[in-house]
């Protein structure tokens, strides 16, 4: 096996990533070539430092992104009626309100309906008083003075 | 909240990612900002929340090459004259700043997927298999990439650590 194909396993193997029976193959070709040890020395090298790396996010960019992110959180709670939904939220909403709608007709019809209904039956019952008020017979009074009068009343 | 976490998990690391691959600073600051504010957004779409570390990379990535292709265009007929990346008067005394600004310079000189590979493994802690998901590419090209991407920048910087 050449070099370039150790270094390629002695990559893999600095990664954590190389098959165990392999590892023994690339040590005991690191014991005979000083390029190959060398390159394994690099990589180490190469990996410390980037452990070593302090990650650094600019302060005015975060000041940026949490205050632009409020906003739309705010944006968000006071255009609840106005945002984007997805259509099939739209959809179920229009199809409660048509049903509600639906809902409040039929039993308005139905209230007019029993109201017009108690209206005929009291419009009957007061003929009906009438009648039977009109079939009683006429009152007189015969006071007992000289002068008499007489009181015709009709109910 | 549950931005926030996100959020102060990945912006560093994110924003040195894209700083490396493009070493612009105010391109860096409004591709770093995009992707966050668009990850508020698409918080809720992202069900699985093992994938927002993948989804933050891949979405900073488009827009990444995305400018590097505009930029490629544009620098085709340019002759691209390689500088020394060190001085030839280093000492052996080289403190691990010094290493580390030498590692940064060698980085902008290897090819984009190598390099993007290399701080994808090295810098932001992606295993084989993120960093296959990431470039569209398989695994074996992924040990490839880091191999090649090592072996430049330890060429470049021989002369210092050895």
């Amino acid at each position: 096996m050449k070099c370039e194909e150790i270094q390629e396993l002695i990559s893999q193997f600095s990664d954590g990533s190389l098959e165990t029976e392999k590892e023994a193959f690339i040590f005991a070709h690191m014991s005979v070539c000083p390029g190959c040890r060398t390159f394994l020395k690099s990589i180490n090298t190469l990996s410390f430092s980037a452990q070593r790396e302090e990650f650094y996010f600019p302060p005015e960019l975060d000041k940026k992104v949490i205050s632009k992110t409020e906003k739309r959180k705010a944006k968000k709670h006071v255009n609840i009626l106005t945002m984007k939904y997805p259509a099939y939220v739209s959809f179920s909403f229009g199809a409660v309100v048509i049903l509600l709608l639906f809902l409040l007709f039929k039993s308005t019809t139905e209230y007019r309906q029993e109201l017009h209904e108690a209206m005929e039956n009291m419009q009957q019952q007061n003929k009906q008083i009438q009648t039977i008020l009109n079939s009683y017979p006429e009152i007189q009074v015969r006071p007992k003075q000289v002068n008499e009068i007489f009181v015709n009343r009709k109910l | 909240m549950e931005f926030k976490f996100y959020y102060a998990k990945h912006k560093s690391k994110l924003y040195f990612y894209v700083f490396r691959m493009l070493n612009d600073k105010m391109l860096t600051d409004d591709i770093v900002q995009n992707v966050f504010i668009k990850l508020y957004e698409n918080m809720d779409n992202i069900n699985n929340r093992e994938f927002i570390a993948s989804w933050i990379y891949k979405t900073a990535r488009n827009k990444v090459y995305s400018f590097l292709r505009h930029k490629k265009r544009k620098a085709e007929e340019l002759i691209d004259d390689e500088e020394p990346l060190y001085s030839e008067t280093l000492t052996d005394e080289m403190d691990n700043v010094e290493l580390r600004e030498m590692i940064m310079s060698a980085l902008e000189t290897i090819p984009e997927e190598q390099r993007e590979a290399y701080l994808l493994k090295e810098y932001s802690g992606f295993s084989y298999k993120e960093i296959a998901s990431l470039q569209d590419i398989d695994e074996e090209l992924v040990k490839s990439r880091l191999f090649h991407a090592r072996k430049k920048l330890i060429a470049k910087i021989a002369k210092v650590i050895l």
